[in-house]
């Protein structure tokens, strides 16, 4: 029988074996975020962010948020002790990108074919992000989570996660000359 | 393609795990689980870590913690040594305690993560089981009177293998001090809990372990405990300096001097009239002695202290009675 993600949180506070399901269900998708925000200390910050989590695994609380955005609210949080090493890895990205030739750029973006162009700017641009509007932006498009979710992930209102997207969204369409607007549908994604 | 979609296909990647990394990962949160299966891992613990082979104490560290108040009083001789805090004094150790009774529901078991508070378990047949800690104010959940005093019943989203959740009442118990009771089975209902919380006393109950340690360095806390065998103290204001003892019944095997990485030198010496073993490694002190009753404790202190203080606090230790 597969049991419930929080079902285990709750029953590894008395047997806390019941904790390793949660690491091999969720480990691969935590490590893809970690890696693509800071590359090979990755491998350690999983095993912090696990560990962290069955720290405090008789302190998840299940009302908003299922163990997965919880995870990745863990892992953001452990981020945060290397918001340099993240931002010099982006711009070093950008940097390495950018100094490859561009057979196929363009001043429009929707005429950009070039990857590697884009990988360039995008690089750019999240090195250009407050580290805040970074952790909603990628927890929204790297972790689809919702704005409620990244909200309870990150403790703080979704009025403020709103304001966090719509921030980091509007530099990076920028590097990506992309038009400014959003759409209603689009912003609430 | 809008710019989320962009950044999720263009932005900066990375190859996925390799198993190595995944069974690294896995490895270090098996030993926090269960320190006995554990490989050694310096990365648990900053600054002493683990360099016994298959002792795993240091990775007990992760395991079960509390926050319990200072329990320091006399100086005891032997003041030399220093940590990163200031100068290590030996004091007698109070007995730990968990404050609360909750009476009624059998005899409790006692768990907590490190540095959070305690948690005592209710165990009971039919899996109606009770947790009972000490939390912070609750910022949501349904509101709920216990004898007069605020609370909230707080649901949880899911089920339990038989299908029915559980349910927490977070109540202020006295003022600024809130309690946290969890309700399986018949006591998940508000009616229930807030009838346990009702029965909830301010009567300290003894924390038991295998071994109780009479000395600590002054204001040193008991930091983690695992299976009532292996206790772990630290100091709160360098967290990551500490020393653990592990019992182990008679008829274990003794650690020889090989098995000890890092070791610089191995000497007979006494503890408690017995003769014992002091292990000196690179990073840490161990002492391994015998109990009056024949069972074994392992002691394993920094090399910030002294081999004295060591010594001493060796023969600090005794069975539970």
């Amino acid at each position: 029988m597969h049991t419930a993600d929080d079902v285990l949180i709750r029953e590894s506070v008395r047997e806390p074996d019941r904790f390793a399901p949660l690491f091999d269900r969720h480990a691969v998708a935590i490590h893809r975020y970690l890696a693509r925000r800071i590359g090979a200390p990755a491998d350690d910050l999983l095993a912090e962010t696990f560990l962290i989590a069955f720290r405090r695994r008789a302190a998840y609380q299940p009302l908003g948020l299922e163990v997965r955005s919880w995870l990745f609210g863990i892992a953001t949080n452990v981020l945060h002790r290397h918001v340099r090493q993240e931002e010099r890895r982006y711009r070093a990205l950008a940097r390495a990108v950018a100094e490859q030739p561009r057979p196929h750029a363009d001043d429009s973006a929707e005429d950009r074919v070039d990857a590697a162009a884009l990988r360039s700017d995008l690089a750019a641009a999240l090195a250009r992000l407050k580290p805040g509007d970074r952790d909603a932006l990628l927890l929204l498009a790297y972790a689809q989570l919702s704005y409620a979710e990244i909200a309870v992930a990150l403790e703080i209102p979704v009025g403020t996660v709103r304001s966090r997207i719509s921030r980091a969204r509007k530099i990076t369409r920028a590097a990506l000359s992309l038009p400014a607007e959003l759409s209603p549908l689009e912003e609430e994604k | 393609m809008n710019d989320l979609e962009l950044l999720d296909t263009y932005g900066p990647d990375a190859p996925p795990p390799s198993d190595a990394a995944l069974d690294a990962a896995r490895a270090r949160l098996l030993g926090a689980m269960d320190p006995a299966t554990a490989r050694p891992r310096p990365s648990l613990t900053r600054g002493w870590g683990i360099a016994v082979a298959g002792l795993g104490l240091a990775a007990a560290v992760a395991v079960a913690g509390v926050t319990l108040p200072r329990i320091a009083d006399r100086p005891a001789p032997g003041v030399t040594a220093t940590t990163g805090s200031g100068p290590i004094r030996l004091v007698a150790a109070a007995k730990p305690e968990f404050p609360w009774t909750l009476p009624g529901l059998g005899k409790a078991s006692f768990t907590a993560n490190p540095g959070d508070p305690v948690i005592a378990v209710y165990l009971a047949e039919d899996h109606s089981d009770v947790y009972l800690t000490s939390t912070d104010a609750p910022s949501k959940g349904e509101p709920a009177d216990v004898g007069g005093r605020p609370g909230r019943i707080i649901e949880f989203n899911g089920t339990t293998d038989n299908g029915r959740p559980p349910l927490d009442l977070v109540w202020e118990h006295r003022p600024d001090l809130w309690l946290r009771l969890t309700g399986q089975g018949r006591y998940a209902t508000p009616e229930a809990l807030i009838e346990l919380a009702g029965r909830v006393q301010d009567k300290p109950q003894r924390l038991r372990f295998e071994v109780t340690v009479g000395l600590i360095p002054d204001g040193w806390e008991l930091a983690a405990f695992k299976d009532e065998s292996i206790l772990t103290y630290r100091d709160p204001a360098d967290p990551g300096t500490d020393f653990s003892v592990q019992w182990t019944p008679k008829g274990e095997p003794l650690f020889r001097a090989r098995e000890i990485e890092g070791m610089e030198n191995a000497s007979k010496v006494t503890v408690q009239g017995r003769p014992a073993d002091l292990f000196r490694a690179g990073e840490f002190w161990m002492v391994q002695a015998r109990l009056a009753d024949g069972s074994i404790f392992r002691l394993m202190t920094p090399r910030s202290f002294t081999e004295e203080q060591a010594l001493e606090l060796a023969g600090s230790i005794r069975r539970s009675t």
